[in-house]
């Protein structure tokens, strides 16, 4: 008895064991715009994880041991750079571009899009290591990435503290280049050449963006909204609405000097003269003297 | 340490931490199990709470259960870095040399 005893105990510790400790799969997700480093206890393992899933391995069986996965946005994110006038930002700063000898200013929206360079690369590397000592990392959400012990860095952080304000200075260098607001729409029409104002940026923003090894590279860039001073574009409004007026006033004057008999004159006449009563406010005696429109404005008291 | 596309035997070490360190461990409780309850059956022996028979099967039943233990959590620990040598496994992953071309097109060299 007490030998099937001891035998049965022999034969259940082992099960009880691998029970307790039974080493289930931990896969977690690396995303198809993301690239995976493994955080051993010990530091990183030193691979780059492609998309797919990635074994980070369970916890250790006495304490928290245990690896985590890093996962950095490699691609296909965009930013709007915005220059507008104080009305539209918090700060109530003036942060449009100028433009031109005058500094004339000038509203003008950019949008980007960004990628890391190719992570097989040396400069994909070295962007690597930038993000990865530079950037700020946050918890993954678990239902996102298959669980824990998962690491994110946003692209966006990075752009915002590494790259925005290399980009921000390149764009108001091209824009100070142009001679005046009128050169830069002009510039615009031939967009998709390489005199085109959208051609120039994207070129500007992506060699400087090169040439200071920049962990985030320009994919594509294309602006919008560009704007004068609100004066200026009232100015012109109005200029517009003058000439629009100019013609209208001689349309009618050829109309009416087209009758010789004088009655569309006459017509027109009364339309004035109803269009002024209807504001109101004033008593209007009208004389006709030998064909001539004699008027009399009495102002209402 | 620059990453790399490709593992190294350092790094797949280095993520078998938390399973060498529970393996030691393991290792480490078993080995003072055995000696400790040796000494308890050797001690039970000269004092004569057992006779000679029940302490050769309690030997036997003590060394079957630490061998059945030790060869489990190393099973344990196999299964575990197989699982994680699915990492070494090359992934397919989308072609970006769309991208990448984009990309140098915007670069005035």
């Amino acid at each position: 008895m007490f030998r099937k005893f001891l035998t049965m105990i022999a034969l259940m510790i082992p099960l009880i064991y691998v029970n307790g400790c039974a080493d289930a799969s931990e896969p977690r997700l690396v995303p198809p715009n993301m690239i995976g480093l493994l955080l051993t206890p010990t530091g990183f393992d030193g691979k780059i994880y492609e998309p797919g899933q990635v074994e980070i391995g369970n916890t250790g069986w006495t304490a928290a041991w245990g690896n985590q996965l890093v996962l950095m946005e490699k691609a296909g994110f965009f930013i709007k750079e915005q220059f507008t006038g104080p009305e539209a930002n918090s700060d109530r700063e003036d942060h449009r571009c100028i433009v031109g000898p005058k500094r004339e200013p000038m509203t003008l929206d950019v949008r980007l899009l960004f990628a890391m360079p190719d992570y097989k690369t040396e400069a994909g590397k070295q962007a690597i290591l930038r993000m990865g000592l530079l950037g700020k990392f946050t918890p993954g959400d678990r239902n996102l990435y298959g669980g824990d012990r998962v690491l994110v860095l946003d692209a966006r952080t990075v752009y915002l503290e590494q790259v925005q304000q290399q980009v921000r200075g390149k764009i108001r260098d091209v824009c100070i280049g142009y001679g005046s607001v009128d050169g830069v729409f002009k510039a615009v029409e031939k967009d998709g050449t390489p005199e085109g104002f959208t051609d120039k940026l994207k070129l500007a923003i992506g060699t400087v963006l090169a040439e200071n090894h920049s962990p985030l590279l320009l994919v594509g860039a294309v602006a919008s909204n560009v704007k004068p001073d609100p004066l200026v574009v009232k100015a012109i409004t109005e200029n517009q609405a003058a000439g629009i007026l100019v013609e209208a006033m001689t349309k009618i004057d050829d109309f009416i000097k087209a009758d010789p008999t004088g009655v569309r004159g006459q017509i027109y006449r009364m339309m004035v003269l109803q269009a002024m009563m209807a504001k109101g406010g004033n008593t209007v005696f009208m004389t006709d003297i030998a064909g001539q429109m004699g008027l009399q404005v009495v102002p209402a008291k | 340490m620059t990453p790399s596309t490709s593992a190294t035997l350092e790094g797949f070490l280095q993520g078998l931490y938390a399973q060498t360190l529970s393996i030691a461990i393991v290792g480490a409780l078993l080995a003072s199990a055995l000696i400790f309850l040796r000494w308890v059956i050797g001690k039970m022996v000269t004092s004569k709470s057992i006779n000679d028979g029940d302490a050769l099967v309690a030997y036997r039943c003590l060394h079957l259960t630490v061998l059945s233990v030790g060869i489990f959590a190393l099973i344990s620990f196999l299964v575990s870095a197989a699982n994680y040598a699915t990492n070494l496994i090359p992934h397919s992953t989308l072609d970006s040399s769309a991208i990448n071309a984009d990309i140098e097109s915007n670069i005035k060299r």
